[in-house]
């Protein structure tokens, strides 16, 4: 084997050992970058679902008048929240981020109430709803 | 009408009568079983056993919402630590029952009041070192009052009647010391050992005999009981 070829097959191995580790994290931004842009078009378009969701666990923990008058208004609030954060997750998706809502979707952990950036709104359920035990 | 417009609607009611009635059940016979399953010592165990990883589980499940920072707003801190204190509860209700069961099936193997004796060392007319002893018998003895510290024992110094009561007793002390040090370096506290010198053994007067040259030792095993520390 004479030089040239010595060299190019130290290239050739050194360029395919360099690429796992780039390949790895190509891999985890791209699985941030989906994540996100996923949530974000979820959260947008199903946001409206926080105001079943307040007024079904609101009225378990309470009543149903409770239900029907602060969970509707609490429920709308949320709307608002999730998906203004949704936009906002699907425009920031490129850069990857802590999650910005949780639970991620509305249906996710359906008696745990909406965080945004770990900051919650008053006036929240205790108890588990009728669609969710914490399992 | 004809009979056959009667007979034939009536068999498919019937039919479907038969076919509407529930199947039988047998809760008494299935209750026997059940309670069957879970009698005596050994089912109880397991019962609680049973219980105690269904409790452990809510509670584990509390922990991990905690945790990950879940359910932030359920209030589960009362359930979590009710269900930690019930696991633990039954827990030990399944090792007691398990150790009732373990008693039941092999409590007639221990020895009790059997009292373990030995001569543990021979010594010549006058002397306090041995020239010959039971390594084994003192090395059983010596761990064994090492890894329980509730147990205790004798050791019993005699002497023959050669030379005076006054110096066969001093003689019979120094033995019984003798052999208290080396059950000491196997293990033994000297607060286990209960430690007598007898000095002169009974017999007629100035006559050398090597059977009262010695050093006994025993141990009584009374005192124990399966799971003593649980009941």
């Amino acid at each position: 084997m004479n030089k040239k070829h010595l060299f190019i097959a130290c290239l050739l191995s050194s360029a395919l050992l360099s690429t796992a580790p780039a390949y790895a994290e190509e891999q985890d931004y791209l699985s941030g970058f989906t994540s996100k842009f996923s949530q974000g078009l979820f959260n947008t378009a199903t946001g409206f679902i926080e105001i079943p969701k307040n007024v079904v666990n609101i009225s378990q923990d309470e009543n149903i008048f409770v239900g029907l008058t602060w969970g509707v208004v609490r429920g709308a609030l949320h709307t608002v929240g999730r998906t203004v954060v949704g936009a906002a997750e699907l425009i920031t998706s490129p850069i990857p981020t802590d999650d910005y809502i949780s639970p991620p979707y509305v249906w996710d952990r359906f008696s745990e109430d909406t965080r945004y950036f770990g900051l919650h709104l008053p006036g929240f359920w205790t108890t588990y709803g009728p669609l969710d035990d914490g399992e | 009408m004809n009979k056959q417009c009667i007979y034939l609607p009536f068999a498919v009611l019937v039919s479907v009568l038969a076919a509407c009635t529930p199947p039988e059940k047998d809760i008494p016979g299935l209750t026997a079983g059940v309670d069957a399953a879970v009698a005596g010592h050994y089912g109880q165990s397991i019962h609680h056993e049973q219980l105690a990883e269904e409790r452990l589980e809510v509670s584990n499940k509390v922990l991990e919402h905690w945790k990950n920072g879940h359910y932030w707003n359920i209030d589960e801190r009362q359930t979590g630590m009710d269900a930690a204190k019930e696991a633990a509860e039954h827990r030990l209700a399944s090792e007691k029952e398990l150790c009732q069961w373990i008693v039941d099936v092999h409590g007639q193997s221990h020895h009790h009041d059997e009292t373990a004796h030995s001569a543990a060392a021979y010594f010549k007319t006058g002397s306090a070192t041995p020239y010959k002893t039971d390594d084994h018998a003192i090395s059983v003895l010596g761990k064994y009052l090492g890894t329980h510290p509730d147990a205790t024992a004798e050791v019993i110094a005699y002497t023959d009647t050669v030379g005076t009561p006054e110096s066969n007793q001093q003689l019979a002390d120094r033995r019984a010391a003798m052999v208290s040090e080396m059950l000491n370096e196997y293990g033994a506290k000297m607060e286990q050992l209960h430690v007598k010198a007898m000095g002169e053994a009974h017999g007629p007067d100035n006559t050398p005999d090597q059977t009262h040259r010695i050093v006994s030792i025993s141990t009584a095993h009374s005192g124990y009981t399966d799971c003593s520390n649980l009941k």
